[in-house]
Order: C-alpha cells, then sequence, then structure tokens
C-alpha cells in the first residue's frame, strides 16, 4: 500500500535505525533530468508524516547544494554522505541539514573518478562507509576522519565501474562489492577479495547486492541485462553456482533490499517497473515470489526497507517519484496527496467548479483486493504472551524452535501475589464452611476466630472491632457488648452499696438483679419502721390541702394538676396510675419535657417511650458507649440493629476521627454489614487509601463477611445489592485472583450474581447440580455439548443472570436463607404476623396499638419481646394488686406477638407474681431467678408509680411452672445453663415460620443475651442436606468429553509435515505447481495469496497423477534416481542429506519437463549422453555434459534443474 | 507466587501467537502460524482437545472469547484479512465470518458484555472494525474507522463497562460512554469514543517511539482511576492513568532489554504481566506511592530460542 509520495526527481536514503523520529533524506538526483531540467541540487529532509492519513511527506529542512547525488547514505555516526559526479563526495552533518544551518558541508573528496554510485554504512561501525566509483576504485572512510581513505586492497581487474557495495550483516569486516560481470566478496584484514561470484553460465550484469541479515555467508545479486533479468542467491559455501535464481522481472532489476525484520523478505526493483517482495530463503526454482508490491510503467531503479519500522519501503522510481509503500495494508484508494487533489481542481476549474461535479463513490473494493503477501512477515508473528485469565491464572507461551516435530507449549500458571490473604481467607474459609455446613460448634468457632484476630491485631480499634463483631457469635452477646462498652456486671453491686437508687436506675438501669434486692431491702427497711399514725389531712388553701381534697372527692385528675402545680411529680404520678392511662401519660409526658435536658430523664423517658432514636439523637457524641449500652440493655434485637445504625450514622458524620471509629463499633453491635461496609469504603476514602490496598481491603472484607454471617445469624439478612454486597464481591474478585475460587464462593455466600455463577461454574458446581436436578436437561452457559442444547442456550443463560432464579444458581444456603428472609420481611418495629400459628397474636395486636395515640413508639415497645425491657414494664406492675385490667393499654400485650404463643392473650390478666404462668416458659430456666414476668398490666391505674425495682425478681423462677401447656416438645428438658440459653432464645426469631417454637421464651431477662445461637439455625432450621454437595460432584466432570482423546492424535497425521519450504502447502492451489512451469513464468501475480487464500477446501487434495514420463526417457530418470539413492546412502551427513532432497526436488522439474516433452532434442540428447557417462561412473565427463546444457537454447527451462543435476554429479564425485 | 498448574502440548505445527482462557478458566483457545485454532478443556491438570478449527488461510494472530451469556463464542482473527467468530452448537461452526479488512487483522476484543455481543478488531490496513450483533434483525451491524492509525493497528482493547468507583451504582453510569484504545504502527495509542453511531478519535497519546505492540485497558475493580498499559518494539512499558478518561498521564513502567510483546492486567486490574522479546514473563504491580514495582519474574526455559536462529559462520 502506497502511504506516502513525493514528486521529485531525487536519491534518497532512510534516516539510520536509531534515529528517532525516522526521516528521509532526499538529493537531486545525477543520473536523470526531471522534466523542468532544473539544474538546481537541493538535499532535503523529510519527516514521515505517518500520523497523517495524506499522501504527503512533512518537510523539514531543505538545503542548496552545488552538486547533484547519484547516491545518499546516512549514518548512523550523524552524517549523510552524498555521492557526485567526478569522483566526489560530499559529508553533511544531519544535524545541521535538519536545522539548515548554513555549515552544514563539512567535507569533501574527490579521491574518487567517475560517478560515485555505490555507498555503504557498516552496520557495526557506523563511522566507516565505503564508498565505489569507476575504475574498480573502493574506498573505506572513517566518517570521523576523512583525509585518508583506505582501499580494501588491489583494485580488482579488469577495471570497471563499481555498481554496488554492501558490508556483510553480521561479519563486520567483510564487504561485498559488485562489477558488472563478477561479485567480489573483500575481508578488511587480509586486505583483499576473499571470493569472486561470477555466473559462468549466464551472461548477468551485476547491479546490487545485498547480504543475508542473518546468514553471514549468503548474499542476493541482481542482474540488471534485460536478457537476464534475475536475482540470484549465493551461498559463499556453495560458490559454484547460486543457490536459486529468482526470476519474475521482466528487465533489468536495478534494487536490492533485504529486510532486516524478516530474513525472508527481498525487495527487487527493476527496470520493468516493478518492486517484487520474494522470499529468497525458499530455493525452489524460480524463487518464490511473496507479493508484487506494486507496478509502474517507468523504471524503479531503487528500493529500501526502512533500517527502523518493519514492512516500510521507499521506492525511487522515474516517473519523477519516491514512494512510500508498506508491505501490508491493502489499497487505499481513497487517499490522494493534497498536491494531485489540487493539480486537479485547477486543471478542472478550481475548488468551487470541483465540488459542484456529482460525487462519484468507489465500487466497494470487496472484489479487488489488493494482492497481501502470501507469507506473514515475520514482525507479524507474536512470538510470546502472556495472559490474564480468572482464578488469577496466567496463560503463558512462548516462541518455540521452529524445526519439526517441537512441540508447542502453551503453560496455564497460577499467580498468587498475596499469599497472606490467601492464608487468611483459607483460615476464615474454614470457619465459615462450618456456618454454611450448619455445624452446631460455627458459632463457638467463629468467636473464636475472631478473638483470635482480635489478640492478634496490634491495633486498639481493631481489637475492638474483632471483640465486638466476636460478640454477635456469642450467646452472651449483650452482656459481651456490655462489658466491652466498659459496663461490668461485676462492677454494679459495689456501686450500688454506696449509691442511692435513682442514681443507679440512672447509670444501669438494666441492672435490676442489684437494684431488686436493694429495693426489697429497702422496702423491708421501711416496713420495719413503726407504723405511721396520727398523720392529719390539711383542709387549707395550701396545695397539699387542695390535693387531699381532690383525692378525697376522686377527683384525680385534678389531684394531679394540683400536684404538678406544687412540683409534686412522683404524687403526681401515683395519683395519675389510679385514673386513666391518659392521665399517666400527661403527667410523664410532662415531667419528662420539662427535664429535658437531666439525664435521668432522657433515659428513663427513652425507656418508656421506648424512643431511643430520641436517646440517640439527644445524647452527645461523647455518650456513645453509654448510649450503645442502653439500646443495648434495652431494645430488642430488630430494633437494637436499627437504633445502633441510627448511633453509627451519627457519630459516622461528626469529624473526630474517634467517633467514626465508634461507629464502626455500632454498626458492628447492630450487625449492620452493609452500613459498615460504606463505612470501610468511606473510611478508606478519607484515609485518601486506594480500595485497592490489598491488607486493608482483606481485613475489612473479612470483617463485613463475618458481620453479614452474625447479621444472618441473627435473622437479619442483609439485602442484596448494597455496598456489603460490593464489598464482598470485590473481596471475591480478590481471592478469585488469587486462585481461591473456593474460599470466594465461601466469601460470597451464595448469594446470586455473576461472580458467583463463575465461581460456581469454575469450580464445576453448577453444571453438577443441574446434572443431579434436571438429568436430561444439561447444565447451563457454556457448557452445553449437544446441538439441541446449544439452542437453547440464550435463555438459559438469561435466565442465569436474574438473580434468585432458583433453576439456575442453586445457593448452597438456600435453604438456610429462606426463612431467614421470612423474618427479615417484618419491618423490625412493625411485625406482621404472617402464618396461621399467629392467630393469636393478630387478636392481640390491636390491643397493643389501639388505644395509643399519643406516643406511637411505644407500642414499639410493647411488640418488641426485647428481654431487657421487659422487666421494667414489669416493675411497673409493681405492688399492683390486681390482677388484670382488660382495658390495658396493651403495655405487654405485645410481646407475645413474636412469639405467637397461644396464650398470650391471657397475659394481661396474669397476677403480677405468677408471671409465668400463662406463656413464658420461665420454667426452663430454673437457674436464672431473675427472669421476671414478660408482661405486667403496668399500665393499670395505680402501677405506675410502683417502685421501679418490681418484686417478681425475687419469685424463684422454678416454682414458675407454667400453667398451661407449652408448646410440646419444646426444650422439654429444662436443663438450661447459660451457655444453652441462646438455643432457648432462638426462638425469638423462629416462632413466625415455626409453631414449633411457640413457646414463649424468656424475654426479661436482662443479663440474658439475646442473641440467637447458631446452633439453633444450622441445627434446626436448616436441613443441611443440599448444600455442601460440591466437593463429590466436582470430579464427575472431568468424564465429559469421550471420545475426544482419539481426535487427537487422529489430527497430526493430517499433516505431512513439511517444513516452511513449501508454503503453498497451506494453500492447496499451490498443489498444482509442478508441471506447470512453463504457464507459472511471470504469473506470480495470479498465484496471489487471494488466490489461495479463497480456494474453499482446506484439505490437501491428492496431487493429481502425473502422466507417465515417455519410455525413451525413463532411463534419464531411473539413472539419475538411483545416482541419487545411491549418494544419499553413502553419506550420513545431515546437511548432506537435505541436499539430496532438495535435489530430488529438482530433478522432479527435469522428470516434468520430460512428461511434457518440452526439452528440445539436442537437450535431450546431451542428457542421455550424461546419462550414459553416470552409468559408466565417468562422472567428470558426466558433469561437462550437462554443464553444456547451459548453453543451450532452452536455458531458461532447463535451469530449473540444471543447478541440481550438477550438484548431484558434485556428490556423486566426491570419494567414497 | 509463579506455578505451573497445566502444561500443555497444542500440537500445533507452527508459532503459536495467542493462547487465551475463557471465562471460567475451563477452556483455552490456541491460535497459531499453522492456520488453525484449537481449544482445549482444561481440568485440574488435565486437559483434553476438544475442537481444531480450520477456516483461516493465513496464520491466526489472536482468538477472544465472548462472556458466556451469549453462547460459547470465540472469536478469530487472522493474516488471512478475516475475522471468524465460531459457535459451539454441539459442533464448532462458523458462526459469521467478517471480511472487511483489506489486510491482516491483528486484533480482536469483545467489547464488555454490558454492550451487548460486540466485538472490535484491527488491521494493518490502517482501520479498525466494530462489529455488534443486532438481536432484532440477527444480523451483524459494522462500524468502520478508517485509517486509525497509518500503516497499521496492532492492538485493540476496551473501556470496562462498570465505573469505577464502588460506591456509585453502576446502573446510574449507564451513560458513559463506550471507549476503545488502540495501538498502531505509527507509534502512537488512540483512544476512541463512541459519539451517536460514529466512533471518534478522542485522545492520541504519544511516547513510544516505535510501534505499539499491545495496549490493555485495565478492569477497573476497585481502583478509582483508569489505567491503559502500553507495550511497544521500542522496548518500553507505559502506564497511561486517567480520573476522567479524557486527560491522561504517562508513566514509563520499565524499559526492557528487548520488545515488549504483550502485557495483560490481572482481573483485579492491579498486576500486571509483561512478555517480551527476552522471554521473561514479569508481573508488577503499583506500589502505595505509586511505583511501578516487578513483583515476580520468571525465565523461562520453556523453548531453547538460540535453537533457530539462523546465524552461522
Amino acid at each position: 500500500m502506497k502511504v506516502k509520495e513525493l514528486k521529485k526527481t531525487v536519491n534518497v536514503s532512510w534516516s539510520p535505525a536509531e534515529q528517532y523520529p525516522p526521516m528521509l533524506a532526499a538529493g537531486s538526483a545525477a543520473q536523470q533530468v526531471d522534466a523542468t531540467f532544473s539544474s538546481n541540487s537541493v538535499l532535503e529532509l523529510y519527516s514521515l508524516n505517518l500520523e497523517d492519513l495524506g499522501l504527503d511527506l512533512e518537510l523539514k529542512a531543505s538545503l542548496q547544494t552545488q552538486h547533484k547525488f547519484q547516491k545518499i547514505v546516512w549514518s548512523g555516526a550523524g552524517t549523510i554522505v552524498g555521492g557526485c559526479d567526478g569522483g566526489l563526495l560530499q559529508f553533511y552533518n544531519a544535524e545541521k541539514v535538519l536545522n539548515s544551518s548554513p555549515d552544514a558541508l563539512i567535507g569533501s573528496s574527490t579521491k574518487h573518478n567517475g560517478n560515485v554510485s555505490a555507498l555503504d554504512i557498516n552496520p557495526y561501525q557506523k563511522n566507516l562507509l565505503a564508498s565505489g566509483a569507476s575504475e574498480s576504485e573502493i574506498f573505506i572512510w572513517d566518517l570521523n576522519n576523512t583525509s585518508q581513505p583506505m582501499a580494501p586492497g588491489n583494485r580488482s581487474q579488469p577495471y570497471e565501474h563499481v555498481q554496488g557495495l554492501a558490508w556483510n550483516q553480521q561479519v563486520q569486516h567483510i564487504l561485498g562489492s559488485t562489477f558488472a560481470t563478477r561479485c567480489l566478496v573483500w575481508d578488511l584484514r587480509k586486505n583483499e577479495p576473499i571470493m569472486k561470484l561470477s555466473d559462468s553460465q549466464s551472461r548477468t550484469r551485476w547491479r546490487s547486492l545485498s547480504w543475508h541479515p542473518e546468514v553471514a555467508t549468503q548474499l542476493c545479486i541482481a542482474s540488471e541485462d534485460d536478457q537476464l533479468p534475475v536475482v540470484q542467491l549465493w551461498d559463499l559455501r556453495l560458490a559454484a553456482s547460486p543457490l536459486v535464481t529468482l526470476e519474475g522481472h521482466g528487465k533489468g532489476v536495478l534494487g536490492l533490499s533485504w529486510s532486516r525484520h524478516d530474513p525472508d523478505l527481498l525487495l527487487s526493483a527493476g527496470k520493468d517497473g516493478r518492486l517484487l517482495c520474494w522470499n529468497p530463503n525458499n530455493t525452489k526454482p524460480g524463487g518464490e515470489l511473496v507479493v508484487e508490491v506494486c507496478q509502474q510503467s517507468q523504471w524503479m531503479f531503487d528500493v529500501a526497507w526502512s533500517p527502523r519500522t518493519p514492512g516500510l519501503l521507499v521506492a525511487a522510481s522515474g516517473e519523477q517519484h519516491v514512494a512510500l509503500h508498506t508491505l501490508l495494508g491493502g489499497t487505499r484508494a481513497d487517499r490522494q496527496s493534497a498536491h494531485t487533489q489540487s493539480n486537479i481542481m485547477e486543471s478542472f476549474g478550481g475548488a468551487d467548479s470541483f465540488a459542484a461535479l456529482p460525487v462519484v463513490t468507489r465500487a466497494p473494493p470487496q472484489e479487488a483486493q489488493a494482492p497481501q503477501p502470501t507469507r506473514a512477515p515475520a514482525w507479524l508473528k507474536r512470538p510470546r504472551a502472556a495472559k490474564f485469565a480468572f482464578g488469577g491464572k496466567l496463560v503463558t507461551f512462548e516462541k518455540c524452535p521452529q524445526d519439526e516435530g517441537s512441540r508447542k507449549l502453551v503453560q496455564i500458571n497460577q499467580v498468587v501475589t498475596e499469599p497472606e490473604l490467601v492464608e487468611k481467607s483459607v483460615a476464615l474459609e474454614q470457619v465459615l464452611a462450618l456456618t454454611l455446613s450448619r455445624d452446631p460448634q460455627a458459632a463457638d468457632r467463629l468467636a473464636e476466630y475472631c478473638r483470635e484476630q482480635g489478640d492478634s491485631s496490634g491495633d486498639q480499634h481493631e481489637r475492638y472491632t474483632w471483640f465486638f463483631l466476636r460478640a454477635n457469635f456469642l450467646p452472651t452477646f449483650r452482656t459481651e457488648v456490655l462489658n466491652l462498652l466498659g459496663y461490668k456486671q461485676d462492677d454494679i453491686p459495689s456501686k450500688f452499696k454506696s449509691q442511692n437508687v435513682a442514681d443507679i436506675q440512672n447509670d444501669t438501669a438494666f441492672l435490676s438483679r442489684e437494684a431488686q434486692t436493694l429495693i426489697e431491702r429497702k422496702l423491708a427497711n421501711l416496713d420495719l419502721e413503726p407504723t405511721v399514725t396520727n398523720v392529719s389531712i390539711p383542709n387549707g388553701e395550701d396545695s397539699t390541702s387542695l390535693i387531699c381534697r381532690a383525692l378525697v372527692c376522686g377527683n384525680l385528675e385534678e389531684a394531679v394538676e394540683l400536684c404538678l402545680e406544687a412540683n409534686r411529680v412522683a404524687d403526681a404520678l401515683i395519683i395519675a396510675s389510679l385514673g386513666s392511662q391518659e392521665l399517666v401519660y400527661k403527667v410523664q409526658r410532662y415531667h419528662l419535657n420539662k427535664t429535658a435536658t437531666d439525664p435521668v430523664s432522657l433515659l428513663s423517658g427513652s425507656l418508656l417511650r421506648s424512643k431511643w432514636d430520641a436517646l440517640v439523637r439527644s445524647s452527645a457524641p461523647a455518650n456513645w458507649k453509654d448510649v450503645l449500652a442502653a439500646l443495648v440493655t434495652h431494645c430488642e434485637s430488630d430494633v437494637l440493629a436499627q437504633y445502633c445504625e441510627l448511633l453509627g450514622d451519627k457519630l459516622s458524620e461528626e469529624s473526630d476521627p474517634s467517633y467514626r471509629k465508634a461507629a464502626q463499633l455500632c454498626y458492628v453491635v447492630s450487625a449492620a454489614g452493609d452500613a459498615l461496609a460504606k463505612r470501610l469504603l468511606r473510611d478508606l476514602r478519607d484515609e485518601k487509601r486506594d480500595v485497592g490496598d490489598v491488607s486493608t481491603l482483606t481485613q475489612r472484607a473479612q470483617l463485613a463477611l463475618l458481620l453479614k454471617t452474625a447479621a444472618e445469624a441473627r435473622g437479619r439478612p442483609v439485602k442484596e445489592g448494597g455496598s456489603l454486597t460490593s464489598v464482598l464481591t470485590e473481596y471475591a474478585g480478590r481471592l478469585a485472583s488469587q486462585g481461591c475460587l473456593q474460599s470466594a464462593l465461601t466469601a460470597l455466600q451464595g448469594s446470586p450474581s455473576e461472580m458467583y455463577d463463575r465461581l460456581a461454574t469454575a469450580l464445576g458446581i453448577i453444571q453438577n447440580r443441574f446434572a443431579q436436578h434436571h438429568p436430561q436437561q444439561q447444565p447451563y452457559l457454556g457448557r452445553t455439548r449437544t446441538a439441541s442444547e446449544q439452542s437453547q442456550k440464550r435463555s438459559h443463560i438469561s435466565n442465569s443472570y436474574l438473580p434468585n432464579a432458583p433453576s439456575i444458581v442453586p445457593k448452597p444456603d438456600d435453604q438456610w436463607q429462606r426463612p431467614n428472609n421470612t423474618w427479615g420481611q417484618p419491618q423490625p418495629l412493625v411485625p406482621q404476623p404472617q402464618l396461621p400459628p399467629q392467630q393469636p397474636q393478630q387478636q392481640s395486636r390491636p390491643g397493643s396499638v389501639g388505644p395509643q395515640s399519643g406516643i406511637t413508639s411505644r407500642s414499639k415497645y410493647k411488640v418488641d419481646p426485647s428481654v431487657q425491657s421487659a422487666p421494667l414494664y414489669s416493675q411497673y406492675g409493681f405492688n399492683n394488686p390486681v390482677t388484670a385490667q382488660p382495658q390495658s393499654y396493651g403495655y405487654n400485650s405485645p410481646l407475645p406477638d413474636q412469639y405467637n404463643s397461644a396464650s398470650v392473650p391471657t397475659h394481661n390478666f396474669t397476677p403480677i407474681n405468677q408471671p409465668n404462668i400463662p406463656s413464658n416458659p420461665l420454667s426452663n430456666y430454673p437457674n436464672n431467678p431473675l427472669n421476671p414476668a414478660p408482661l405486667n398490666p403496668a399500665n393499670q391505674p395505680g402501677q405506675l408509680n410502683g417502685s421501679y425495682y418490681a418484686s417478681q425478681g425475687i419469685e424463684p423462677v422454678a416454682a414458675a411452672v407454667p400453667s398451661k401447656p407449652v408448646a410440646p416438645g419444646w426444650n422439654d428438658p429444662p436443663v438450661m445453663t447459660t451457655k444453652a440459653k441462646p438455643k432457648q432464645e432462638m426462638q425469638q426469631q423462629a416462632p413466625i415460620t415455626h409453631p414449633l417454637f411457640g413457646a414463649e421464651p424468656p424475654q426479661h431477662v436482662p443479663l440474658n443475651p439475646q442473641f440467637p445461637g447458631q446452633q439453633q439455625f444450622s441445627g434446626q432450621q436448616l436441613p443441611p442436606q443440599q448444600h455442601p454437595g460440591q466437593q463429590s460432584q466436582f470430579p464427575g466432570q472431568q468424564s465429559q468429553f469421550p471420545g475426544q482423546q482419539g481426535q487427537f492424535p487422529g489430527q497430526q497425521g493430517q499433516f505431512p509435515g513439511q517444513q516452511g519450504q513449501f508454503p503453498g502447502q497451506q494453500f492447496p492451489g499451490q498443489n498444482q505447481y509442478p508441471g506447470q512451469y512453463d504457464q507459472y513464468q511471470g504469473q506470480y501475480q495470479q498465484q496471489g495469496f487471494q488466490q489461495r487464500a479463497e480456494s474453499p477446501a482446506p484439505v490437501q487434495t491428492a496431487p493429481v497423477p502425473k502422466p507417465p514420463i515417455p519410455d525413451q526417457h525413463l532411463i534419464l530418470q531411473t539413472t539419475f534416481d538411483q545416482l541419487r539413492n545411491d549418494c544419499a546412502n553413502a553419506t550420513s551427513n545431515a546437511m548432506a542429506k537435505r541436499k539430496l532432497l532438495d535435489i530430488q526436488k529438482k530433478l522432479e522439474n527435469l522428470y516434468d519437463l520430460l512428461r511434457e516433452n518440452k526439452l528440445s532434442d539436442n537437450s535431450l540428447s546431451t542428457l542421455h549422453a550424461c546419462a550414459q557417462y553416470i552409468q559408466g561412473r565417468d562422472y567428470a565427463n558426466a558433469q561437462q555434459a550437462v554443464t553444456s546444457l547451459a548453453g543451450d537454447v532452452d536455458f531458461a527451462v532447463v535451469a530449473s534443474f540444471l543447478p541440481a543435476l550438477k550438484m548431484l554429479l558434485t556428490f556423486a564425485e566426491q570419494p567414497r | 507466587m509463579i506455578s505451573v498448574l497445566n502444561t500443555i502440548d497444542t500440537g500445533h505445527e507452527d508459532m503459536i501467537h495467542d493462547a487465551e482462557l475463557d471465562y471460567y478458566g475451563l477452556r483455552l483457545a490456541t491460535c497459531s502460524s499453522d492456520n488453525s485454532v484449537k481449544i482445549y478443556d482444561i481440568k485440574s491438570g488435565t486437559q483434553t482437545l476438544a475442537a481444531d478449527l480450520k477456516g483461516h488461510f493465513g496464520p491466526v494472530w489472536q482468538v477472544a472469547w465472548a462472556h458466556p451469556k451469549y453462547g460459547n463464542l470465540l472469536a478469530s482473527c487472522s493474516y488471512d484479512r478475516k475475522v471468524i467468530i465460531w459457535k459451539e452448537a454441539g459442533e464448532w461452526t462458523k458462526l459469521y465470518e467478517y471480511t472487511g479488512h483489506e489486510s491482516s487483522v491483528n486484533s480482536v476484543a469483545w467489547a464488555p458484555a454490558e454492550y451487548g455481543l460486540v466485538l472490535a478488531c484491527c488491521s494493518s490496513d490502517g482501520s479498525i472494525s466494530i462489529i455488534s450483533y443486532n438481536q432484532d434483525a440477527a444480523n451483524w451491524d459494522v462500524k468502520k474507522i478508517s485509517g486509525a492509525h497509518a500503516i497499521g493497528v496492532n492492538s485493540i482493547s476496551w473501556c470496562p463497562a462498570i465505573s469505577a468507583d464502588l460506591s456509585l451504582d453502576p446502573l446510574t453510569n449507564k451513560e458513559a460512554s463506550k471507549r476503545l484504545v488502540s495501538g498502531g504502527c505509527d507509534n502512537l495509542i488512540k483512544i476512541w469514543k463512541e459519539q451517536g453511531d460514529q466512533w471518534v478519535e478522542e485522545n492520541r497519546l504519544e511516547m513510544h517511539m516505535d510501534w505499539v505492540r499491545d495496549v490493555a485497558w485495565a478492569p477497573s475493580l476497585g481502583l478509582q482511576k483508569s489505567l491503559i498499559a502500553s507495550c511497544s518494539q521500542d522496548k518500553r512499558v507505559v502506564i497511561w492513568t486517567s480520573d476522567d478518561n479524557v486527560s491522561w498521564t504517562p508513566t514509563i513502567l520499565n524499559t526492557f532489554d528487548d520488545v515488549v510483546w504483550s502485557v495483560s492486567w490481572s482481573l483485579t486490574g492491579n498486576i500486571l504481566a509483561i512478555s517480551g522479546g527476552d522471554n521473561k514473563v514479569s508481573l508488577w504491580r503499583e506500589s502505595a506511592d505509586g511505583q511501578w514495582q516487578c513483583i515476580s519474574e520468571v525465565s523461562k526455559g520453556l523453548g531453547q530460542t538460540s535453537n533457530d536462529e539462523r546465524s552461522t559462520l
């Protein structure tokens, strides 16, 4: 493809390979006069301007010169040398030329005679120049000192013009030179020619020469004789005759250039205007034409590959121009130089009228594709690569030996760049795997794991984080958290002893045990006091009197108002509790609002109204621990999470980084994986750290992962798609990138995603599950094997990307998640009864919600079966002699909601001291005397003012035998250690789906962990059947492709194993070659790539049987073959054997000629004579006979086998 | 750090030019100067020849697996100017043959699956083709960038579809422009952007001093910025970074002893594998201070490279 052109009559030279950017030097040509007959002479430098799609080169510098140039070379030493007429050599400093400096000419010499038309720069010593001119003069110049050139030896006789010079490409002291009749090779160390090449049999007139870029002893020489327009490849080791003669030009060949980027590519430019590209290393007769680069009507007198850019070449032609071509690239028909375009426009009346012409478009070039080289150039052949693939795999291959039979290998490697990550993930995965497999030990192991991590962590915050996380897996979750927050229960009793009750309540409302005992004591003390007598009830106008009066009259409301007026809040409360609930509310509200800034009020108000969000909002950030502790103490698990998260969010907004860390802890406590993940990501950003920081990511992802596990274990599955999923997906990606596919799969925990699908398929899990469940419907995605399935595939695939499409991606923990999901559905604050067994729950709900108008959140509290909060309610009920009030505000009634206990309604009628009777399976906790009654009609009038330290706690729980049977079978043996409790508590989550768990759990155990033990999950709800099938299923895949082994070896047999010698074998068309010799000549184009490439059948066709050789000539074949075989048998030299093989091939040409009777009688008789000599073992005469053939008329025909025959005889002559 | 899992004797009869594992890492496709494409099933340490695809009439330069959601599709490009999309339907057959290039097709790359079934390929004729499957019409649309790189395009790579920013919902970035990066024989790297139904040159990155052999746009997973790696005949590997995909900053990762042939990002986008003429595969990672460090280097004794040197004397 022509890419650039220069419409000038110039000689050009490439800038040296080192030069960047590459340029062209162009000097006005001395050989020709251009149409302008200009005597002006310039040396110009052009940049290639390849970035631009136009055809114009970009002129960089122009220098007027005195002389025109016969030849120009540009040395890597920074000198441009011009050979001129009259023996003149001009030396220019390239740099200065480029700067258009007037003193660019740095030297000149007239040592030569005649035109200096041969110049070459030594490829190894860039300052070494060889020049040649008339009378066999050759000089070697040191460009650093051009005063004293040396001669490589004596001038060769007869004196002739030096046509070409070329330094050997491998051995720096070897120089080749061409004269019209001979080619001399000089060894500069010996100062004499070491080899003279001349083709005695032909009338070649040598012009250019070019050394093999890699094989030091080989060179190509071009003949400019129109009668013999050939290029010959010679090997100095076999200097008797050329190895191959490249025949293709119609007229003399002027220019040669051998590509240093691909030794299989040699360019020749001829007077016939053709620019041909050969593979000179193919010694088939006539040579292998690779492609015709271009053809013009005028002489093509020079050509040169770019020393720098592979495939780029410059050609100079008699059509006044220099053109840059690329070997590849097809046609670019739409390209025109701006120059041409404007020329045309001008001729047709300027741009305006030009534009007015109808638009023409070329027919699509589809049909007439430019010929493409039959062989792919070496520079396109990527020899090696390394490519990453899924799972941290790296596929590598590298340049393999080209010889036949060498194995072409590809390696698949595992890359592990984060061994630490791998190690950690393995440890974690083992633990998590237990969870997934419902191992009862899972929670313990998880907790243990967290502890280990915490212990090993150096950072205090990290330690905290791990320990808080650990708490999530402990049955004693709340206690743990409180401990961590600094509310050690052991500390409390001592405090109690020294502090008054109110303070204690303020600080540690949850510590009801101690409080109760204390209160009991106090009460007891009070009781011991002598009964008060003689209290007078005033009857005046003071407040006390008024209050008394109101009380006496039963006007509770007024009494309350008066009390408030008198700031007797406690009295107001007691009185209000005798009246309507509303009244109580009012008093409460009044008091709380009035003392809003008081911490006690804040806490007790929050407690009373379950307004934890208010607490979170109102408290100082510095008090986060206390708030968190309060939340942990009082909130039922669902809301706990919510409020903790709220607290976390609040802290998150603080600027103090320590609060942000605190926020993390809050998230950990709330098991709010998503929020934590978000927080972590934000932290990373805040810390300006790349999320790519692996160790950080790993640690945090593990955290998030565990948290997610915890959340699920606690019945609050994390929603898909949030930050947590992102982090986990990222983490899984990391793991996968280290080859830990199984760990990655575990990390994803079955959330359906592309990543999950990818991992599972890579591990062979998905496929096999499919095989199990849909025996006749084969796997999925790419794994199908049969046609019918293939056709269905698309639909499958699309399915598979739908999240939760169960048939596609059976998640290992499907079973596990489903129940979770159902629990997850009820909003934490508004549990919705879902299943039939919840009947009672529904009934009770109205009671809990209905009467309340003012403080809606109150219902939350009631609804919440919070273990902790309940005792407080029960405290309200303290001293209440009344069993129950039907119109109860339902404070407690909702509790059963959660537990769907059939006995719930009876709650409200429970006598205060028998809290357990209706439904509370407190009996299951004989060891916990603190289990208070779950609910009490705390809102009954008169109750409210009761001491906070209710009496129930005293009651020996063991005695509280359920009056109603609890759900059968559940936890019948009440052997409950604290450890075992979580099992029990599991019911808190479980009930909705499991009527089995209908029994009410112990709700009001302040110190009781609420955490749902994992054993529960694994043991009961989640039959572990489905999940862990991977291992066993995997191997099954291997046997999937029967018979394929068989295909493979067979395949190898298809190739006859030829080396690169006959590339045509890849193109069936070439098979026809033998026997077509005549037509073959000059028709190279038709053999072009395209034709072959489009032959329909890549399969090798059997060679067409050849016609027999005429009987009378059969003797020739038998004789020559016999001789060849003898030679072959006689030698063990591999080289010789190859040579003989080659001879055999060429003899085949002779036989073909015989078959087709293409040889003249004269030649035939000579051959017969030769054969006779051979039979007589007179090889010398045979040789002579053969040589005489060369002079025959049909030399061109004979040439196809003559060298072979000669060589065969040479072999035969050798003594054996 | 690098351990060999499988060594596959491909049975190719000439140089291998590409080898790529599929989406799951279960199948290996290889292609070679022997004009064939082979597919192997890879199972823990063993491999089975699954198919030997013959349809090219010249060396096959590159193969690329499509995302499996589109089926088992493999694209191959060859010196014979053709791109063939192969499909496995019981057997492997040609699904589509693209003949729109006038010269050797040097590289093929499937677009991110989010864009649909779209293939980009580039050729020594200097042009880039973007071939997309039109589901409704059940045919292939072709858009062509002519004259993308004078004298040839060597390599092409897609900008990942998903935003780098983890906190952003990928869905909101649906409108993110489709981009391509190409490396050519004009020593340039060019970024192409789809605008309307046109592909326009958005940027040209100049740094290399010789042919750009390979370009690779890093998967964005977990990274906040876009990265492109390029390697060249000039023995250098350059990392280009951008925060907005518009302005790019080059960093020379390293200058090697020989031509660098291929660059490949790990799927997490943080490790770069470089394969060069010095017969070494090296892995590089950016350290916290922004320096690129070689974390592993493997010299292979796999092929005796000196064997095929033709040098004598």
